[in-house]
C-alpha cells in the first residue's frame, strides 16, 4: 500500500496497482494465518486425545485467523477464500461456544478445508485470482453444520428443560387456540390479538432458548403476522387465522417430537412458507406510506388524548443501507436513552425483511421531555440521530401535530390480577400424598391404641377397686403400709387424665391428617377447562371439514379434578366429540327436513356428583337405532343370532363398545356410532370410571362418563370375604342385598337371582382371583350378603360375607411383582394394620 | 486543533486502508491498536476524540473493549467496524452504546461521512 492510493477509482476501494501491492501484502499476512490454522488445529487432536479436553484459546486462534483471512480477502475480491473462509468460521464458532464437539470427522473436514485454502493461496500468488474449485470443501462443512443442526435439537443440556419445555408450550398452545377462536369470532377485539402475540412470542422465545429451532423458525413467521395485527389494527381475515391454526398445529408437532424423541412428519417448509407468502402481502402493504401514515395519526391521536407532550421524528435513510433493521435498532436505542418513545415504524423486524429498492423513512414518536425532564432541543435530537445512512431528519413538536382523529377508542386500561403460582414437579405432589396417606393409616392406628389402652385402663380400674377393698377390709396379715406405697406409685387418676389427653390428641392428628390430605389432593387438582377448550378447536375443525354448522357447549368447566385423570380424558373425549360430530349430527339438509335448527349443537358438561365427578357428551342429532347396531352385529359375527334374540335394547346399544364392532360399523357405513368407542370404554375404565349410554331416535345421543375425582383415595365399601378384607370402589356400588338361598336358580350355570323383575348373576370371588375355595358348612341355609356392583352397563351381585363399612382407602400400587392380577386393582392398610386389596369391579363383571 | 482518532483493528492492512481514508478529512490519527486490551490502554493515554473498533480482535475483543471505554467515559465515540454476518456482536455493541457502525467491506467514501457524522461535523 502507498500512500497515493487515496484517489482511487469512485467507489472502489482499489486500483489494480494498490491490488497487486495488497496482494503481496496479504499472502504473507495467509501464509503465516494458514499456519496458525494448522498448528493449532494440529494442537487441538493432540489435547483431545490426551486429555478429551478442547483449550478455548486455541479454537479461539483459529476463528481469528479464518476471519482476518476472511476480512482481508474480501477487501481483495478473492471471493473464494472468502466463502471458504466463511464456512470455516461458522463450523469454529459452533465449537467455540460448544454446540458442536470436536470429532474425527470434522478435524478430517477442516484440515482438507485448510489444504484447500492452501492451493487458493498458491493460485493467487501465481495468477493473483483466487479460481478453483471449492464445492466439496464447503459441503463438506455444510454437512456436519447440518448433522450438528439435525441431531442436536433437543440433545445435552436441553435435554434437563425439555420436559418443561414441552409442558409450558403445549400450554400455550391450548391458550392460543382459545384466544384464536375467540378472535374467530370477534375481530374488534384489540387485547386478544395481544395475546396471541404475547403467546407466540413466549413459544419463541422458549423455543429458541432450546434450539428446537422449527418451533423457533415457525413461531417467528406466526409473530410478523400477529405484530403486523398489533401494530397496524387491521383485522386478520380467514386466510391468516386458517394458517396460523395450521402453524400451531405445526408447532404442537415439533414440540411433541422433540419431547418424545420421535421423528417430525409434518412439513414445516410448506407451512413456513405459506406464512412468509402472508407476511410479503403484509410487508406490501405496510410500506405504503397510507399505512404508515395511519397508525402514526392514529398514535398521535390517542397521545396527545393523554395530554403527552410529543415529538414527532421522521428519518430519511439510504435505500441501499445494509442491515437496515440494525440501523433502526441503532437509532431506537440511541433515541431511547434519553427520550420516552412511543411508537417505531416501520418496526425493527420489518426494516429487515423489506426489500427497500429507495430511500426509505423511519418516523418516532417520542415524549417531547427527555427522561431528565428537560425540553427536547431540536439540535441535540438531530446531532444524536446524525448517523452513517441517515440522509434528512425532520423533527415536529406537539403544536404543529395536526390532530385528525377525534379520539374514539378509549384505551382499555387492563388491570392484570396477578395469581401467584408455582409449578411442582408432580412426583413431588405424588411423594407428598402418599406420606399425608401413610399420616391418615398412622392415625388410624393411634386410634386402635387408644382403644385398646382404654381397655387396660377399665382392667386397671377393677384393680383400683381391688385395692380399696383390701384397704378397707382391714386385713390383719396384711402390711397396710405396702398398700400405701403402691397407691401412690399407682396415680389412677392421672393415668385416666393421660388417656384423655392422648384421646384428644390423636383425634386432632386425624382431623390434621385429613386436612394435610385434602390439602395436598387440592394441589393436585386443576380445572377441566382446559382440556374442554381444546374442544373448540377440535369442533370447529370437524364442522369446516364436514361443511356440517356444529356449535359447542360447554358447561361447568369450573369442576376440577386430578391432573392425573383429566390427562388421560383427552383421548377418549376427543373420539366421543368427533363421534357425535360426525355420526351424530345430521348434515344440514336432513335436520332441516327433519324440522331441527340446520346448526347443530354438542353439549359437554362436567359435574360433581359425591366424589365422583359426571362428564357428559351429548348430541341433538339423529341418535343411534338399536336395530341397525342389532344387525350390524350380527351380521358381523360380533355376536350370534340366538343370543343377540335375548338381549335387552340396552345391551344391544353397549354392543357398540365391544372392540371390533367399530370397524364393522364403518364398513357397512350404518349411520350409529361407534369409531373407537372400545378406545373410550377401555381408557374410561383405567381410570375406574364407567360408561353409561343414553340415546333416542331422532332426537339425539348422550354419553355419561362417571369418573372418581382422584386416583389416589378411593371411597370404598370394605366387605369381608372368606379371611380377607376388600374394598369395592363406591362407584361400582349399586346396592347391597339379602339373598336367601332358596331365591337363588341355576342358569347356563351361574347362580342367579331375581332383583326386581331382572335377573342378576352371582358371582363368587374366589372364582376369580382365584383364592381357596372357602369351606362353609352354614352355605346351604344361611341368608347371603350381596353387593350389587356395576360397570355402567352390566349389573352383577358379589357374594360377600361380611360387611364392614363405608370408608376413605388410600391407594397403594401393587409391586412389580405380582404383575397384573385378574380382579385386584391395589392394596390399602386399614387402621388396625391389616392389608385390605381393592377389587377391580369392572375386570370382575367381565367374568360372566 | 484537529480532532483526534484512535484505530483499532487486528489486521494491519485494514489499519492502513482506515489510515488512508481518514488522513485526507484532516483528523490527527493519534495510535492504533491491534487488540481490544491496546485499544483500552491506547484510549486511556491519547483520549482520543472518536475509536473505530473492530470486532473480532484477540485478548480482547471489540465488545469488551467498547464496554471498558465507556466506562471509562460514558460519552466516549466509538465507531464500529462489523462484518455483515455479525449481528449479534453488533446488537451488543450497539446495546451497550456505540456511537455508530459501519460494515465491511467498506467504502471509502462512506467510511469518511459516517467518521464526520459521528463527531458532529456533517450536519443534514
Amino acid at each position: 500500500m502507498t500512500e497515493n492510493n487515496n484517489s482511487s477509482n469512485n467507489n472502489k476501494l482499489i486500483s489494480e496497482n494498490d491490488r497487486r501491492e495488497m496482494l503481496a501484502d496479504f499472502l504473507i499476512d495467509c501464509e503465516v494465518l494458514l499456519k496458525t490454522l494448522n498448528d493449532k488445529l494440529l494442537i487441538c487432536e493432540k489435547t483431545i486425545c490426551s486429555k478429551g479436553l478442547l483449550a478455548d484459546e486455541d479454537v479461539d486462534s483459529m476463528f481469528r485467523a479464518a476471519h482476518s483471512i476472511k476480512g482481508a480477502a474480501s477487501f481483495i475480491g478473492l471471493d473464494n477464500i472468502v466463502k471458504l473462509t466463511h464456512e470455516m468460521e461458522n463450523i469454529l464458532q459452533k465449537i467455540k461456544i460448544k454446540q458442536l464437539v470436536l470429532d474425527e470427522n470434522i478435524f478430517n473436514v477442516l484440515f482438507k478445508a485448510f489444504d484447500k485454502l492452501d492451493a487458493l493461496f498458491t493460485r493467487t500468488k501465481e495468477t493473483s485470482f483466487d479460481d478453483g474449485d471449492i464445492e466439496k470443501e464447503v459441503k463438506d462443512i455444510l454437512n456436519v453444520l447440518e448433522l450438528k443442526n439435525s441431531n442436536s435439537n433437543t440433545t445435552d443440556n436441553n435435554e434437563k428443560y425439555i420436559q418443561q419445555y414441552y409442558v409450558e408450550t403445549i400450554q400455550n398452545i391450548d391458550d392460543f387456540n382459545n384466544q384464536l377462536l375467540n378472535y374467530e369470532k370477534n375481530k374488534d377485539n384489540k387485547n386478544v390479538i395481544d395475546n396471541l402475540f404475547r403467546i407466540t412470542h413466549t413459544i419463541k422465545g422458549s423455543s429458541g432458548l432450546l434450539k428446537i429451532h422449527d418451533a423457533h423458525k415457525v413461531s417467528h413467521s406466526m409473530e410478523n403476522i400477529l405484530n403486523y395485527a398489533r401494530t397496524t389494527g387491521k383485522i386478520l381475515d380467514n386466510l391468516y387465522i386458517s394458517a396460523l391454526f395450521a402453524a400451531i398445529d405445526i408447532i404442537k408437532d415439533i414440540a411433541t417430537s422433540a419431547y418424545y424423541k420421535k421423528p417430525l412428519t409434518s412439513n414445516i417448509a410448506k407451512i413456513i412458507e405459506e406464512l412468509e407468502k402472508l407476511n410479503l402481502i403484509i410487508d406490501d402493504n405496510t410500506n405504503s406510506v397510507d399505512i404508515s401514515n395511519d397508525i402514526v395519526e392514529k398514535r398521535i391521536a390517542e397521545l396527545t388524548s393523554e395530554n403527552k407532550d410529543i415529538v414527532k421524528i421522521s428519518l430519511q435513510l439510504e435505500g441501499n443501507l445494509e442491515l437496515k433493521g440494525m440501523k433502526g435498532m441503532l437509532l431506537q436505542e440511541k433515541l431511547s436513552r434519553i427520550h420516552e418513545i412511543f411508537l417505531m415504524t416501520p418496526t425493527i423486524e420489518m426494516l429487515d425483511k423489506k426489500d427497500f429498492k429507495n430511500d426509505f423513512t423511519i418516523i418516532f414518536l417520542c415524549n417531547a421531555h427527555t427522561k431528565e425532564n428537560d425540553k427536547a432541543s431540536v439540535e441535540e435530537i438531530k446531532n444524536l440521530l446524525n448517523i452513517d445512512g441517515v440522509t434528512s431528519i425532520q423533527i415536529e413538536k406537539n403544536n404543529n401535530l395536526n390532530q385528525p382523529y377525534s379520539q374514539q377508542q378509549q384505551q382499555t386500561q387492563h388491570n392484570q390480577i396477578e395469581i401467584s403460582t408455582i409449578k411442582v414437579d408432580s412426583n413431588k405432589i405424588d411423594t407428598l400424598l402418599n406420606l399425608s396417606g401413610e399420616l391418615v393409616i398412622l392415625r388410624a392406628k393411634f386410634s386402635q391404641l387408644l382403644f385398646r389402652l382404654k381397655e387396660e385402663h377399665l382392667k386397671s380400674k377393677e384393680l383400683v377397686n381391688i385395692i380399696d377393698d383390701l384397704k378397707n377390709k382391714n386385713i390383719k396379715s396384711f402390711d397396710h403400709s405396702k398398700l400405701d406405697g403402691l397407691d401412690k406409685k399407682f396415680d389412677f387418676k392421672n393415668i385416666t387424665q393421660i388417656i384423655n389427653t392422648f384421646d384428644e390428641t390423636t383425634s386432632s392428628l386425624g382431623k390434621m391428617a385429613s386436612e394435610i390430605q385434602t390439602g395436598v389432593m387440592q394441589t393436585r387438582m386443576i380445572p377441566i377447562e382446559g382440556i374442554f377448550n381444546r374442544f373448540k378447536r377440535t369442533v370447529r375443525d370437524i364442522s369446516h371439514e364436514l361443511n356440517k354448522k356444529i356449535e359447542l357447549v360447554t358447561k361447568g368447566e369450573e369442576t376440577e379434578l386430578d391432573k392425573k385423570i383429566i390427562d388421560s380424558l383427552g383421548e377418549p373425549l376427543t373420539h366421543m366429540i368427533r363421534n357425535a360430530a360426525d355420526h351424530g349430527i345430521e348434515d344440514r339438509e336432513t335436520r332441516i327436513a327433519a324440522g331441527k335448527p340446520e346448526q347443530g349443537t354438542i353439549y359437554l358438561s362436567a359435574s360433581h356428583k359425591g366424589n365422583s365427578i359426571c362428564i357428559e357428551v351429548a348430541d341433538d342429532g339423529k341418535g343411534i337405532d338399536h336395530q341397525k347396531v342389532f344387525k350390524s352385529a350380527i351380521s358381523k359375527g360380533v355376536i350370534s343370532e340366538e343370543k343377540a334374540q335375548m338381549m335387552s335394547k340396552e345391551d344391544i346399544l353397549n354392543l357398540i363398545f365391544l372392540p371390533g364392532f367399530s370397524t364393522a360399523n364403518k364398513v357397512t357405513g350404518i349411520s350409529g356410532r361407534g369409531v373407537g368407542m372400545d378406545v373410550v370404554k377401555t381408557m374410561i375404565n383405567s381410570v375406574n370410571g364407567i360408561v353409561e349410554i343414553n340415546t333416542e331416535v331422532g332426537s339425539g345421543t348422550s354419553f355419561l362418563l362417571k369418573i372418581p375425582l382422584t386416583l389416589a383415595i378411593i371411597q370404598a365399601l370394605n366387605v369381608v370375604v372368606g379371611a380377607e378384607v376388600y374394598s369395592i370402589p363406591i362407584e361400582s356400588v349399586v346396592e347391597i342385598i339379602k339373598v336367601h338361598p332358596f331365591d337363588i336358580y341355576s342358569v347356563d350355570g351361574n347362580e342367579t337371582v331375581k332383583l326386581r323383575e331382572h335377573a342378576l348373576s352371582l358371582i363368587e370371588l374366589y372364582k376369580v382371583i382365584h383364592t381357596k375355595k372357602p369351606i362353609d358348612i352354614n352355605k346351604k341355609i344361611d341368608v347371603k350378603s350381596i353387593v350389587v356392583i356395576t360397570d355402567g352397563q352390566k349389573q352383577v351381585g358379589l357374594v360377600i360375607d361380611d360387611l364392614i363399612g363405608k370408608d376413605e382407602m388410600v391407594i397403594k400400587s401393587l409391586s412389580e411383582h405380582f404383575g397384573h392380577v385378574k380382579g385386584i386393582t391395589g392394596a390399602s392398610i386399614l387402621g388396625d394394620g391389616r392389608i385390605a386389596l381393592i377389587l377391580d369391579p369392572l375386570n370382575i363383571i367381565k367374568e360372566i | 486543533m484537529s480532532k483526534s482518532i484512535l484505530i483499532a483493528d487486528d489486521a494491519p492492512i485494514i489499519r492502513l486502508m482506515l489510515k488512508d481514508i481518514i488522513t485526507p478529512l484532516g483528523y490527527q490519527i493519534v495510535a492504533e491498536a491491534a487488540n481490544g486490551e491496546e485499544a483500552i490502554q491506547k484510549y486511556k493515554e491519547f483520549k482520543p476524540d472518536l475509536v473505530t473498533m473492530d470486532i473480532i480482535m484477540p485478548i480482547k475483543n471489540g465488545i469488551e473493549a467498547l464496554s471498558e471505554i465507556l466506562k471509562l467515559n460514558p460519552k466516549a465515540k466509538v465507531l464500529m467496524i462489523s462484518a455483515i454476518d455479525q449481528k449479534e456482536y453488533l446488537t451488543k455493541a450497539i446495546k451497550i452504546g456505540a456511537t455508530d457502525y459501519i460494515v465491511k467491506p467498506f467504502e471509502e467514501a462512506k467510511v469518511q461521512i459516517a467518521i464526520k457524522k459521528a463527531l458532529g461535523d456533517h450536519k443534514l
